[in-house]
């Protein structure tokens, strides 16, 4: 009798779980042991090597937004969950037949420009090593014309910690207060690179808006832990 | 977080039996040096750690106090389960005093994800046993807020009391049940250091063993410095 109501406890978990799953999609969460959401206990993996952190915050820089933990330099953000970032051609794109893009929003308090970005991104797999980041305007929610494009290259390999990608952007972009923008981590058409933009540590209380680009369509979620990001401008 | 119509399919039914076997084979095994994972939910408490800790000092901590937004990372906790389970699980961090002390109060955060009938977990201070957990100086029954969910952040649990610490000790912060209990937590992990490898201890019900893992579970020891 207590295995069955042991068992019909797991099943009900199970049940969470998949509706969970089913919830997740809004954010398709990837973990470094390919396991990506449980509620029964599960095997830990090795944890991979750890690098320390090889970058900081520009301090002549003011952070129009900033979720990165640089307080603690060992714990700048997660190491082993984030958004999913897949090309066409990447193990996932290819079995589910669809690219998979992240981007999230941030809204300066002041007009300025911004001259930098800082990304928690993680490479997984594929011949491409590179990711294509955009600043976009907002689009009703989404992510819309594209303002500035860089590309991020050598990124850490997924799992580890805590190594910050940096990124001048050419120009800069002129923002207004109180407008959204996004920051969107994309691919080139034809490439297989699979990683993660990794969860932040340094706010799981407030809520940003985020999107998710499956099937070509912008999808928009509100999450209280969010990819790992700083805007820096002058 | 916008609903999302589930359909059973040949390839979801896939997952759910795959998922299924994890389950039982999770089940079987009662490895507790295992972590669980968890989506964030909407029903999950967000708010700000509220330190009330000024005027004590800090005698062991990786809470992320200087971020009361991220104190510790809510989607992911060392298992706590009763063993109505089949076995327990239960969990300890080592910290050793570098002055002498008085424990006052520990800081931990726990995430509830189910329990049929019991209501509490157990804290202990614990002296040290060649490595391990050891005798209990202090134990404190925990009542679990089954509001404040897996994947809530960033509350703790408080225990106040009194127990000398002696430097250069080793002692162990324990999160156990009681002996027929069917609650089921997660002891949250720290978001102050991925990098370094600690040393946490867990028990399966045959006894206490370590384990190595640069992902510690989260909590705060604070009291008075003493002669």
């Amino acid at each position: 009798m207590k295995l069955f109501v042991r068992v019909f406890v797991c099943l009900a978990v199970i049940a969470f779980s998949l509706n969970a799953l089913a919830a997740e999609k809004a954010n398709i969460t990837t973990a470094k042991d390919g396991i990506r959401i449980s509620t029964c206990p599960v095997k830990s993996v090795a944890q991979d090597a750890k690098t320390p952190a090889v970058e900081s915050a520009p301090e002549s820089l003011a952070a129009l937004y900033n979720n990165l933990a640089f307080d603690y330099r060992k714990a700048i953000y997660w190491c082993c969950y984030g958004g999913l970032l897949a090309g066409p051609n990447s193990t996932y794109g290819l079995e589910h037949g669809t690219a998979v893009w992240q981007a999230t929003g941030f809204t300066p308090g002041t007009n300025t420009t911004v001259t930098s970005v800082k990304l928690g991104v993680a490479y997984q797999s594929g011949t491409f090593t590179d990711v294509i980041v955009t600043i976009n305007a907002d689009n009703g929610g989404i992510p819309g014309a594209v303002l500035s494009t860089f590309t991020v290259k050598k990124m850490p390999v997924f799992g580890s910690c805590c190594e910050v990608k940096t990124s001048s952007v050419k120009g800069g972009v002129a923002v207004t207060a109180g407008t959204p923008y996004w920051i969107v981590i994309g691919m080139e058409p034809t490439s297989d690179f699979q990683g993660s933009w990794n969860f932040d540590i340094s706010d799981q209380v407030d809520a940003i808006p985020n999107a998710y680009l499956y099937d070509g369509v912008w999808y928009p979620f509100d999450a209280n832990v969010n990819f790992s990001f700083g805007v820096y401008g002058q | 977080m916008e609903e999302i119509e589930v359909k059973i399919t040949p390839k979801s039914l896939g997952v759910f039996c795959v998922i299924l076997l994890f389950c039982f084979s999770a089940l079987a095994q009662q490895d507790k040096t295992t972590h669980i994972t968890f989506a964030q939910k909407a029903s999950s408490v967000r708010v700000s750690y509220v330190d009330r800790n000024a005027g004590s000092k800090t005698i062991y901590s990786n809470l992320a106090s200087k971020n009361p937004n991220g104190l510790y990372f809510a989607l992911e906790g060392a298992t706590e389960q009763g063993p109505w389970w089949g076995a327990p699980a239960w969990n300890a961090v080592p910290f050793t005093p570098t002055f002498n002390a008085n424990a006052t109060s520990v800081e931990l955060p726990l995430g509830y994800i189910f329990s049929l009938n019991s209501t509490d977990v157990i804290v202990s201070l614990n002296a040290d046993s060649g490595g391990l957990p050891g005798n209990p100086l202090q134990s404190w029954t925990v009542t679990i807020n089954t509001g404040i969910v897996s994947g809530s952040c960033c509350s703790v649990y408080t225990v106040t009391g009194s127990v000398p610490l002696a430097a250069g000790q080793q002692y162990w912060v324990v999160v156990s049940t009681e002996a027929t209990s069917d609650m089921y937590v997660e002891w949250n992990l720290n978001t102050t250091d991925e990098i370094d490898n600690v040393t946490n201890a867990y028990y399966d019900g045959t006894g206490w063993y370590n384990y190595l893992t640069t992902n510690g579970v989260a909590v705060g020891v604070y009291g008075t410095k003493t002669r």
